[in-house]
């Protein structure tokens, strides 16, 4: 008798490895029924965490652990089943702010400017606008959330030491599929979201990708698939994460990785385009100055090894959540210690 | 020093609650303001999600959020906990640890709550009591709605393959009826499925 699941997740391209445990039978191998329900806010998704109606979910690892740190005034502790990748988010500006730093960079950079070279001439940019009355205004997905860590990170390596790399720019949050629209209209500069938003914006000639997150931030975890937190484990979470291993492996693969393009740009996942999805898979997603062919393997990272580095790096992550101010030390090292149990 | 102020003014208001409901739904917003309204609230402001969420409900200064639980902007406004500095008066979900009944019901119903500090909760449970009954109310009427739809569309589906049966048999309407019956009874299917394969088969025939 297999065990029904009922879980979470947001159309996503890192909702890949949980469509693939569902499509490629990986989790009926392992005697799980998997019942997978799209979601279109992170809040909703901890909340039907909270009272059962999930029994698992595809969560940002920041609020994984805010969650289970009870920052924010809820309280939902949670344990880790499985991560569900690497990297996979990208800073995308608008066309305006795209031309400004184009021409800040003219006669400053051979070829493909570094994030460093970026960063100091989007600190220039910021500081004029702000004296200006104008200030930037990025947006991010969620409070807590890896993409904030990156765009301050980024800004670090230009800024002196015991300033804020974010000083003169306006964070806000805003669901990724209001940011596309939201760039369109002027209404924020820049965002840092994940695939395949920054495609997205790109496609709908609203944007241009600047950075790819994995080139600022290398072996980044972003989403992780999570369970409510009880005495013990579950005993299902062992053989579904067995199944995303499984997946993973599949996904690893060209001919996994096409048939997997094909599930995701389903009306029932993400419903999108199937050659967007396969672009994204292969990391088809070249930035402003870089060749149009050019082809990062790091942009999303779905196979086996990049799960184990997941999991390894959720503790640099929590330190990066604390740096950015997510969080405080303390509470952030009981979090994790709780979430990975 | 902030906090006491908006709770002070919170309270001074208690008597005129304003209530902000963000629903992409217009229906849904409707009958939600008017059970609201019923219940002698009047200042009640309509929002529509989108990325100025935060700005609109900040311009409004509501005492109570309602919005759908799976609404994208819930991520907005939950980054409000975090953003209290930029908005003058700060704003919570609503967690009533003594009453995790009324958190259940509301999540199961699709609804949550945002209210500022300071407010008395059993106002907020009154009002947030209102939104579930009426977001329940509204997925009924929409459950009904898809049953009525599905049901009119099956009776036409019958009723087509009954017209094919006196056509082509020369049946009355009553013996077509009962043959479709019977068919249905002895072949173990149900009497919607027998009415299709006599529209499929006689389109080939």
């Amino acid at each position: 008798m297999a065990t029904t699941l009922h879980i979470g997740f947001v159309p996503l391209a890192d909702a890949a490895l949980l469509v693939a445990a569902h499509e490629g039978g990986f989790a009926r191998t392992e005697g799980l029924d998997l019942v997978l329900h799209r979601e279109t806010s992170w809040a909703a998704i901890r909340d039907k965490l909270n009272i059962g109606l999930f029994d698992a979910a595809h969560m940002l690892a920041p609020a994984a652990i805010a969650s289970t740190a009870g920052v924010g005034h809820v309280e939902v502790p949670l344990r880790l089943v499985a991560p569900l990748g690497l990297n996979g988010n990208g800073v995308t500006l608008c066309l305006a702010l795209a031309g400004e730093l184009e021409r800040e960079l003219t006669g400053t950079h051979g070829g493909v400017p570094t994030p460093r070279e970026t960063a100091q001439a989007m600190r220039a940019i910021a500081r004029r606008r702000a004296q200006e009355r104008r200030r930037l205004t990025c947006a991010v997905v969620f409070t807590h959330c890896a993409q904030l860590c990156q765009v301050r990170h980024w800004l670090l390596e230009a800024t002196p030491d015991g300033e804020d790399p974010l000083a003169d720019i306006d964070v806000v949050v805003i669901p990724p599929p209001y940011m596309v629209d939201s760039l369109a209209l002027g209404q924020i500069d820049l965002f840092c979201a994940g695939a395949p938003w920054n495609l997205l914006a790109q496609g709908r000639g609203v944007g241009r990708v600047l950075h790819r997150c994995a080139t600022i931030m290398p072996d980044c975890p972003d989403k992780l698939l999570v369970t409510r937190a009880t005495a013990t484990l579950p005993d299902w979470a062992p053989a579904l994460s067995c199944a995303i291993e499984a997946a993973a492996t599949f996904a690893a693969q060209p001919a996994g990785r096409a048939e997997l393009a094909g599930w995701l740009a389903r009306p029932d996942f993400l419903d999108l385009p199937r050659d967007l999805m396969e672009r994204v898979l292969g990391g088809h997603v070249p930035t402003l100055f870089e060749p149009a062919d050019t082809v990062d393997p790091e942009y999303l990272r779905l196979d086996p090894e990049a799960l184990v580095i997941a999991r390894r790096s959720l503790p640099a992550l929590a330190r990066q959540m604390v740096t950015c101010g997510q969080i405080d030390d303390a509470r952030a090292r009981s979090a994790l210690a709780r979430l990975i149990g | 020093m902030r906090q006491a102020c908006a709770s002070g003014a919170a309270q001074a208001r208690e008597g005129k609650l304003r209530v902000a409901v963000v629903d992409d739904n217009a229906a849904r917003a409707a009958i939600v303001e008017e059970g609201l309204r019923e219940t002698g609230l009047s200042e009640i402001v309509r929002l529509k999600p989108s990325a100025m969420l935060l700005r609109e409900i900040a311009d409004s200064a509501p005492d109570v959020v309602i919005i759908g639980l799976g609404e994208p902007g819930r991520d907005i406004l939950e980054h409000m906990f975090e953003v209290t500095r930029h908005v003058p008066r700060p704003i919570a979900m609503f967690v009533d640890s003594s009453d995790a009944g009324t958190i259940e019901r509301a999540i199961e119903a699709g609804v949550s709550a945002y209210v500022v500090d300071g407010l008395r909760k059993e106002r907020v449970r009154s009002v947030l009591d209102v939104a579930i009954g009426r977001y329940n109310a509204f997925s009924r009427l929409r459950a009904d709605l898809e049953k009525a739809r599905s049901e009119l569309e099956e009776r036409k589906v019958v009723d087509r393959a009954k017209a094919i049966l006196i056509q082509r048999r020369g049946l009355s309407e009553d013996e077509a009826h009962r043959l479709l019956r019977r068919s249905a009874m002895n072949e173990n299917k149900r009497l919607i499925d027998v009415a299709q394969s006599i529209i499929t088969a006689s389109g080939l025939l």
